[in-house]
């Protein structure tokens, strides 16, 4: 009970570590998206209610505070996570190679979805950002994805994930 | 559950999606006013990313300060490079800024004389025991000639013992040899200034009725017709009667500090101006 109440405070926190590792940690255009790495995490650990939760949690939580676009982070990070949680049936997260290629392919799609409803919503087209940005972000979250993986698996037992196999999490 | 369970995630996940499709339409309708729930979170989200900033900000400035050092030690080489060459140019600036304000007292000096004036720079200052002399960047093919007296922004300074075609020696004021007619500018006392070598004059031929104090102020006289009149020569530092003799002893301070030339003017005589 107090895992399942404190488990927004730890969303919250990961979305304020966000905002300040990014912008501390980056150098040049490699910057690491930590919350959107939580979200793949999420998709290949999670139980579907528990995972949709934190991942809208942590969305609504960057929406508040970074978000030009009010439930931007809401609707990517529900949607990665879906779409990570049936990949999960495929990818083993603890296989490092696949796991990272699927964050970094994921954090791509992000960034395309992104430039699209800047453009949608804000009339802003900032494509100009693709090489400049997401693709050296999705390069350098993809490489570190295994390691923050390894970092989540130690809050594994206070997420109280259900570490399922693969063929049984539909 | 009227759902089956393996469509429940697909469910929850559809649902979840709708809302947030469903708030990003909310959200477009307005985007120029954060909604209460947003204000909120911002507030508390507010103090917790100053802490976290700050945490990170020290640990940044301690990698920065003490642990990345990488160049330092070529930023601190090239760094004392640029200090040396600024430095460089700093004072040649400043001396540019003290050069300009010496001319024009020079120029204040000239403008207020009936002769033509040629400014020269002094290139050797070596005052050795013998003579007492300067040499000078001008000569003959300027227009100056042996015998031509020189002054500097403070007042009388000697006159020109030889020229050659670029240079000059200038006799000092304070050489042995030196001499020059003088007026007390007070008591319009008059006599003659002589050098004595060292860095005083002696006034002679003074008598010892004659009204002469301490702290007058000496000028050239203009007698000899060397030096213009009313030049500034020096100030009288002490009066000594002496007994057995026809004149007094007096010793006068030059108002010209030798040690420090850097330009001169020198006056050609004969050519006045016309002013």
């Amino acid at each position: 009970m107090i895992a399942f109440l404190l488990q927004p405070i730890f969303i919250f926190l990961m979305a304020i570590l966000q905002i300040t590792f990014v912008e501390f940690f980056s150098v040049g255009p490699l910057s690491i998206d930590l919350a959107f790495v939580f979200v793949i995490y999420a998709g290949l650990s999670f139980n579907a209610m528990r995972g949709v939760l934190l991942s809208f949690l942590l969305g609504f939580f960057l929406d508040c505070t970074v978000s030009p676009i009010w439930g931007l982070h809401m609707f990517l990070y529900v949607l990665f996570f879906y779409i990570s949680m049936i990949a999960g049936t495929k990818i083993d997260r603890k296989n490092n190679l696949p796991a990272a290629v699927f964050t970094g392919i994921c954090l791509l799609f992000q960034g395309a979805l992104k430039i699209l409803f800047y453009w949608l919503i804000l009339d802003v087209d900032i494509l100009y950002t693709v090489p400049k940005m997401f693709i050296p972000q999705a390069i350098a979250t993809g490489i570190l994805s295994p390691f923050l993986y390894s970092i989540f698996n130690h809050f594994e037992d206070f997420f109280n994930a259900e570490v399922r196999q693969p063929a049984r999490r539909l | 559950m009227l759902i089956p369970k393996k469509y429940r995630p697909h469910i929850i996940a559809a649902v979840f999606l709708i809302t947030s499709l469903a708030l990003i339409s909310y959200g477009a309708s307005s985007l120029t006013e954060p909604g209460f729930l947003r204000k909120t979170v911002i507030e508390i989200a507010t103090p917790f990313t100053d802490v976290v900033n700050l945490s990170f900000k020290g640990l940044g400035d301690f990698w920065r300060r003490y642990l990345f050092l990488v160049g330092l030690e070529d930023d601190n080489r090239r760094l004392r490079v640029e200090k040396t060459a600024l430095a460089e140019q700093l004072n040649n600036y400043r001396e540019g800024y003290y050069e300009g304000i010496r001319l024009r007292k020079l120029l204040d000096i000239r403008n207020g004389l009936p002769y033509r004036t040629v400014a020269a720079r002094v290139v050797d200052n070596k005052q050795d025991s013998l003579f007492k002399t300067i040499l000078i960047d001008k000569g003959t093919a300027d227009g100056l000639s042996a015998g031509y007296p020189v002054l500097s922004a403070q007042g009388v300074t000697g006159r020109i013992m030889e020229s050659s075609w670029h240079s000059s020696r200038v006799l000092l004021m304070i050489d042995r040899i030196s001499n020059i007619a003088a007026v007390i500018q007070r008591s319009r006392t008059q006599g003659i200034l002589q050098g004595t070598g060292t860095s005083q004059y002696n006034l002679k031929y003074i008598p010892h009725t004659a009204d002469v104090l301490p702290g007058d102020l000496l000028l050239s006289s203009g007698m000899a017709g060397v030096f213009p009149k009313g030049l500034i020569i020096g100030t009288v530092t002490r009066v000594e009667p002496q007994k057995h003799e026809l004149f007094k002893k007096i010793d006068v301070a030059p108002s010209v500090d030798f040690e420090r030339l850097e330009e001169v003017l020198v006056l050609i005589p004969g050519k006045e101006t016309g002013q």
